[in-house]
């Protein structure tokens, strides 16, 4: 034990080693850039950075009880912190001090762990001195940029009077520094450089779908003479596909790492809780050869530690209660990864303890106001359960250190879902807590379920989808002004996705026989039932951002793009859930089966006709805008087709368009009994005498000519009509 | 002594501030990108501007402000839109089949500007600019770095890509 302890020390040694490296180049860049740059408005965020970065190295050092480190870098962040204030002009005295400071720095980084040190107390006690005058201001500052005698063209001759006064300070000549981590077979590259090759090679998922999607367009013309050639572009796209998931999959490979690197920090951290709580706890570790894509392991770090307090603190009883309840007096935990099928692994933290208080954990969600009394009684084991991961839910009477704020596992929940993997907690009364967090091996590893609401589409995580259903209407029961379903004999809420997203709802007249199509998605615990449009079958992407404006959106995680580059928002189910629940608390669930469009009748319906992508949403957006509800057609015979199926107050077409355009589509509706009566109005790029005659000989309302479209005024055009 | 003194400031300001000297040029008069945001002219300075598209394939993110309205992808990189018109209160009036997008950056941050047209960059004389007319309220306002003689309205781009205010964050 004392050898591990010792090996982990001297580990922790070599990562700090590399993390001060970074920071102390930092610094250097830092000076650097200021002595260049000394003016403010350029100056400032170089400050900044330089401040920050001698603190981190402070906060490393002070971590692995470098305290002379910590102190030279105290004293260096003093003098920042004046710089910081304005109260400093930094001149370029000041710098070479500083720049000494960082050579002994080097010098003290690279001998970190050497018995014998080249600085000496007072070599660096002088360094201390030297960084204090600049503090006090001692040295008359020489700032650049007043007209003050000129800086004389070398350092040496710098404030001479200054200078005599110390004790000159040598350094040791440095070594160079590679060869101390550099081995014959591995090489030592940094992760952000694997990330961005891995992004790099994760763009060509997007050149495999988008292949395949023109080879797909290209399919449906039928032509003799390029049938030949998309059978060889099918087998190239074939063989492509294949290069591209071996690169991707070698790639990944090089993130993998051991979790016995996240791991070695668990003994230290359960000794010391133990000896905290006075608990005696055994701790058995297995499976740390697993591997897992670092990238995890890094966000994987505080959850885990949050965990293993809480089976300490919560979990394991006292020594005396163990031995009433007839149990060893030391503890178990035990710590388990193991390999599921495919691309998952499953960590589960076990602990023999007095396993979850039912009741505390209902009393708290009570007072929380998140449970109504009534409803608890309900509530299954696993219902209850899943109430841990909402935030303020806490089963500790006070709050320590540790734990009892109740945020903790609400943060867990979110983070494991953010890396794309789920958790459960199976709890036996006087026998234990595990908890089971199922993780993906690679964090882009992105499967999910494309699915339409209300004309737009969505992607919902595979992780987080427990089924696809249907339901016919009559199997909805309403408890409590609820809607819920019957699963098992378990109730799930239902609410319709496009409700909890805000996205207005419009369907026509709906056919009662119709099943409904539901998502039953579950986090942790809960378990809730989306009524969505379609499902479209699943995808397979990577998640991208929302660029650097979209911070974070409610309900969204980022997006991804289709084969044709389409791009589609992924829902954030952990939120989902969480505004799915809101809702239902706020408002009884409204009628899900038809009556609904009562509240919106007063609503006017538009179907726009249009056969550009980009037109179609503009148009789309500006007579929603004005409060009105759209659909749109993407083309004629499209527009026709749903004119027949639901109502319409009005139709906004566009001339051109192929299969059926906008002249052959009014002439229709004028001719079609039930629809003769329908507002139509023509957008169209054709302005000619000639077209308009048409147009109005078609039947059309109104002729709006795109080129003077902003004049023409759209919607007061269908407020006149409509 | 007071020439001497003069001299190798001037030598020493040239060389620690090659970009003052270049920013104080800039500061009189900008090369900004004009463009239409119906019924008004805008302006933005083309320091900030990286690329104009059209306006092609844009999602709509549920639960967003209004002004935010989708996001595009340009070259596998999602840009959100931000439609000025709905900061600056201005009615929409129509859409224009050449609705073009100005990209802009400053440092992290970056989204796409919709407008109804580009319609060219222009040298602008900052030291011309008058205040925004009292009949612009509401938080825009503030997005506004002034008024050209010729009525051109000019954002303060500075502001609006380092502010927070149209930066998204529910969390």
């Amino acid at each position: 034990m004392d050898k591990k302890q010792e090996a982990f020390l001297l580990e922790l040694l070599n990562d700090f080693k590399i993390e001060a490296s970074e920071h102390h180049q930092a610094i250097i860049n830092g000076l650097i850039a200021l002595e260049k740059n000394p003016l403010l408005p350029v100056a400032q965020p170089l400050i900044e950075t330089t401040f920050r970065e001698i603190h981190s190295l402070k906060g490393a050092a002070r971590a692995v009880n470098q305290l002379e480190i910590e102190r030279l870098c105290q004293t260096m962040e003093s003098v920042f912190h004046k710089v910081k204030d304005g109260v400093l002009p930094l001149s370029s005295a000041h710098f070479d001090i500083l720049y000494q400071a960082t050579d002994m720095l080097d010098v003290m980084l690279r001998e970190v762990e050497n018995k014998e040190k080249s600085i000496t107390a007072n070599m660096l006690s002088q360094m201390m001195k030297r960084l204090e005058m600049i503090i006090m201001g001692k040295m008359s500052p020489q700032p650049m940029d007043f007209p003050t005698p000129p800086p004389p063209p070398n350092r040496e001759q710098k404030m001479p009077e200054i200078v005599s006064e110390q004790v000159p300070v040598t350094l040791p000549i440095s070594e160079p520094k590679e060869i101390q981590y550099a081995s014959k077979d591995t090489v030592r590259i940094t992760t952000a450089k694997l990330g961005t090759l891995l992004r790099e090679a994760e763009e060509f998922i997007s050149v495999k779908a988008t292949l395949g999607y023109y080879i797909r367009e290209i399919q449906k013309q039928q032509n003799q003479k390029i049938s030949a050639i998309l059978r060889e572009m099918d087998q190239f796209h074939r063989s492509v596909s294949r290069m591209i998931d071996d690169l991707l999959l070698d790639i990944k490979t090089t993130l993998l790492y051991p979790f016995s690197t996240l791991l070695e920090i668990v003994p230290k951290i359960v000794r010391d809780l133990g000896k905290e709580y006075n608990k005696e706890i055994n701790l058995i570790i297995q499976g740390g050869e697993i591997e897992i894509d670092r990238r995890i392991l890094e966000e994987l770090k505080d959850p885990m530690i949050h965990l293993i307090r809480n089976c300490i603190d919560h979990g394991i009883e006292t020594q005396q209660v163990r031995k009433k309840a007839g149990k060893s007096s030391a503890g178990i935990l035990e710590i388990k990864i193991r390999q599921e099928s495919g691309n998952h692994v499953v960590l589960s933290i076990h602990d023999d303890g007095a396993g979850i208080d039912r009741e505390k954990v209902v009393q708290s969600a009570i007072k929380m106001g998140i449970l109504r009394k009534e409803a608890a009684e309900k509530m299954t084991d696993r219902e209850v359960n899943g109430l841990i991961f909402r935030s303020g839910i806490s089963t500790s009477p006070f709050i320590t250190d540790i734990s009892g704020r109740g945020l903790g596992m609400a943060i867990v929940g979110e983070k494991v879902a953010k890396l794309g993997g789920n958790i459960a907690i199976v709890s036996v009364p006087g026998q234990g807590t595990t908890f089971l967090i199922t993780l993906p091996v690679t964090i882009s590893n992105f499967r999910g379920i494309l699915v339409k609401v209300n004309e737009s589409f969505f992607i919902i995580p595979t992780t987080g989808v427990e089924r696809a259903i249907r339901i016919s209407k009559n199997e909805i029961q309403t408890v409590e002004s609820k809607q819920i379903l019957l699963l098992n004999n378990e109730s799930v809420a239902l609410v319709k996705l496009g409700d909890v997203l805000g996205i207005p709802s419009r369907k026509g007249k709906k056919n009662e026989e119709i099943p409904l199509q539901v998502l039953i998605l579950s986090m942790g615990q809960k378990r809730i039932g989306f009524i969505i449009d379609e499902v479209h079958g699943e995808q397979e992407g990577m998640i991208k951002d929302m660029g650097p404006q979209l911070v974070h959106v409610k309900n969204i995680t980022g997006v991804t793009l289709l084969g044709n580059g389409q791009v589609i928002p992924i829902l954030n189910i952990d939120e989902l859930m969480e505004s799915a629940t809101r809702i239902s608390i706020v408002q009884p669930a409204e009628e899900i089966s038809g009556e609904e469009e009562a509240i919106e009748h007063h609503q006017k319906y538009i179907l726009v006709a249009e056969d550009s992508i980009t037109l179609r949403l503009l148009l789309k957006n500006i007579i929603e805008s004005d409060g009105y509800l759209v659909k749109t057609a993407i083309d004629g015979m499209d527009a026709f087709q749903l004119l027949k199926n639901e109502v319409f107050d009005l139709v906004v077409s566009d001339v051109e368009m192929p299969r059926m355009n906008g002249f052959e589509l009014t002439a229709k509706i004028r001719k079609d009994k039930t629809l003769t009566e329908t507002p139509v109005i023509l957008v169209t790029a054709l302005d000619t005498a000639e077209d308009r005659q048409r147009g109005m000989e078609s039947g059309a309302n109104a002729y709006i000519v795109k080129g003077s479209f902003e004049q023409s005024n759209l919607l007061e055009t269908i407020h006149r009509l409509i | 002594m007071r020439k001497n003194d003069q001299e190798i400031l001037q030598e020493r300001a040239q060389k620690i501030s090659g970009l003052r000297t270049e920013k104080e040029l800039i500061e009189e008069t900008i090369l900004a990108v004009e463009f239409l945001l119906l019924p008004e002219t805008y302006a933005i300075d083309s320091a900030f501007v990286s690329e104009v598209l059209p306006l092609r394939n844009l999602t709509v993110i549920p639960g967003t402000p209004p002004f935010i309205i989708g996001v595009i992808n340009v070259r596998g990189k999602i840009i959100s839109v931000v439609n000025f018109k709905n900061l600056f209160n201005l009615k929409e009036k129509g859409v224009s089949a050449l609705n073009k997008i100005i990209i802009v950056k400053h440092q992290q941050m970056e989204f796409g500007i919709l407008t109804d047209e580009i319609t060219g960059t222009k040298q602008l004389d900052m030291n011309s600019l008058s205040s925004p007319p009292a009949t612009l309220h509401g938080a825009g306002v503030d997005y506004i770095q002034g008024i050209t003689p010729q009525g051109i309205i000019v954002l303060n781009a500075m502001y609006i890509l380092t502010g927070n205010a149209i930066i998204v964050n529910q969390k």
